[in-house]
């Protein structure tokens, strides 16, 4: 069943050499960039602005040069507001113009520099040519999974998945639950070991009693 | 995975945050008395500022190529958004002369996604080549469902699917970037 792709090729005596050991940092590294946001919508939204301003003003400014002026928009009905008593730089409208656009710069400056959250975890792996990476919900289905498979517990309630962090809140109907939480954390810490999200997060388990 | 769009982003998006943030709070610091009281009152248009755009034959005709670059740029940024740099795809080393043959992309894709699909616990994979025909990359699509154990599946997809296209391509390395999405278990599928 395995061997189609041996037909694609004249001849398949040659296999692919081993891959060279790249693995560690440098495939830890690749795994975490491939999944990295992309900041689309944002892009979308401010390459959207800058080409209806620059379409505006250019259309404006060619036509009014080459002697017709098209006036999409009244500008010598802007031109008499700048100049006039409601255009100073102190007044409401400016002020007003001006908080935006640096509101805007702001929210602009802070997507570009902000990673962003990715919406797949990345995985540990042992080459930078292979990067895989587990939608959220795949990943806390796993440490769901590993927790219900504790002795004791009778249900997972959430599963809170952050940068470094994974919070399991389970329930038990024991009175006492004694070491459960423990083992909780045991058993989610081995499933993690086995997946190798990155970068490394620590387990927090809280047990909730309930009445059952 | 295009990192290409995503690397633009963040650079564009970072510069013109910084234009607009400066522009904008040079504004506020201005109506506000940092240039003293005088000029906060100011209309934003004075005389002076009309006359010199009007003196300066290059006034206008500059601000209409900053305009047009401006858009241009929007554009293609716009553009990069949609880019996929989807592989159609592949022409083998031809060992003759005159020979030389083709692989649509199509075919190549399917041989891999029916061998994932093989696997225990996968629901259904979708493979994808990017890149350009001297670099491909593969990027797959997998939807596992809870029986599937990632380890072994990430084990035959290095082992076993990728270093068998690696051959068939006649690539050393195939950088492969894979997805896994986890779906609800498809009964149908436990019966073969």
């Amino acid at each position: 069943m395995t061997t189609h792709a041996g037909h694609l090729r004249r001849s398949s005596a040659r296999t692919a050499p081993a891959k060279p050991a790249a693995g560690g940092r440098a495939a830890d590294r690749a795994a975490l960039r491939a999944f990295r946001s992309r900041r689309v919508w944002p892009a979308l939204v401010a390459a959207v602005l800058l080409v209806v301003a620059g379409a505006l003003t250019a259309i404006e400014v060619i036509s009014a040069l080459v002697g017709s002026p098209m006036k999409l928009i009244d500008y010598p009905r802007v031109t008499r507001w700048a100049a006039g008593g409601g255009g100073a730089w102190n007044a409401w409208g400016p002020l007003a113009i001006a908080s935006a656009l640096a509101l805007l710069g702001l929210i602009f400056l802070f997507a570009g520099l902000v990673p962003g959250r990715s919406r797949l975890v990345p995985l540990r792996g042992d080459s930078r040519d292979l990067v895989l990476g587990v939608t959220r919900r795949g990943f806390t289905g796993a440490v769901s999974a590993a927790a219900m498979e504790t002795d004791g517990v009778t249900g997972v309630r959430k599963v809170k998945l952050r940068r470094h962090k994974v919070v399991v809140r389970a329930e038990t109907g024991m009175r006492s639950p004694g070491d459960l939480e423990e083992r909780v954390r045991e058993a989610v810490e081995r499933s993690l070991e086995r997946l190798g999200p990155l970068p490394d997060r620590d387990v927090k388990v809280r047990i909730a009693h309930r009445e059952g | 995975m295009d990192r290409r769009a995503a690397r633009l982003n963040r650079i564009a998006l970072t510069v013109l945050g910084l234009v607009l943030l400066g522009a904008g709070g040079a504004a506020l610091a201005r109506a506000l008395g940092a240039w003293g009281g005088g000029r906060a009152s100011e209309p934003l248009l004075t005389g002076q500022v009309r006359r010199f755009a009007a003196d300066q034959g290059w006034f206008w005709p500059l601000l209409a190529a900053i305009a047009v670059v401006l858009t241009l740029f929007g554009l293609y940024w716009l553009v990069a958004q949609g880019r996929s740099h989807r592989l159609p795809g592949l022409n083998l080393a031809p060992d003759d002369a005159d020979g030389k043959t083709r692989l649509s992309a199509g075919a190549i894709t399917n041989v891999v996604q029916d061998e994932i699909e093989e696997y225990p616990g996968v629901n259904g994979a979708r493979a994808r080549l990017m890149g350009t025909a001297d670099r491909p990359r593969l990027r797959l699509n997998v939807s596992y469902s809870h029986r599937a154990d990632l380890a072994a599946l990430r084990t035959r997809i290095g082992e076993e699917a990728v270093p068998r296209l690696c051959a068939a391509l006649e690539h050393d390395s195939l950088p492969t970037v894979v997805r896994l999405r986890l779906v609800p278990a498809k009964e149908s599928r436990t019966v073969v």
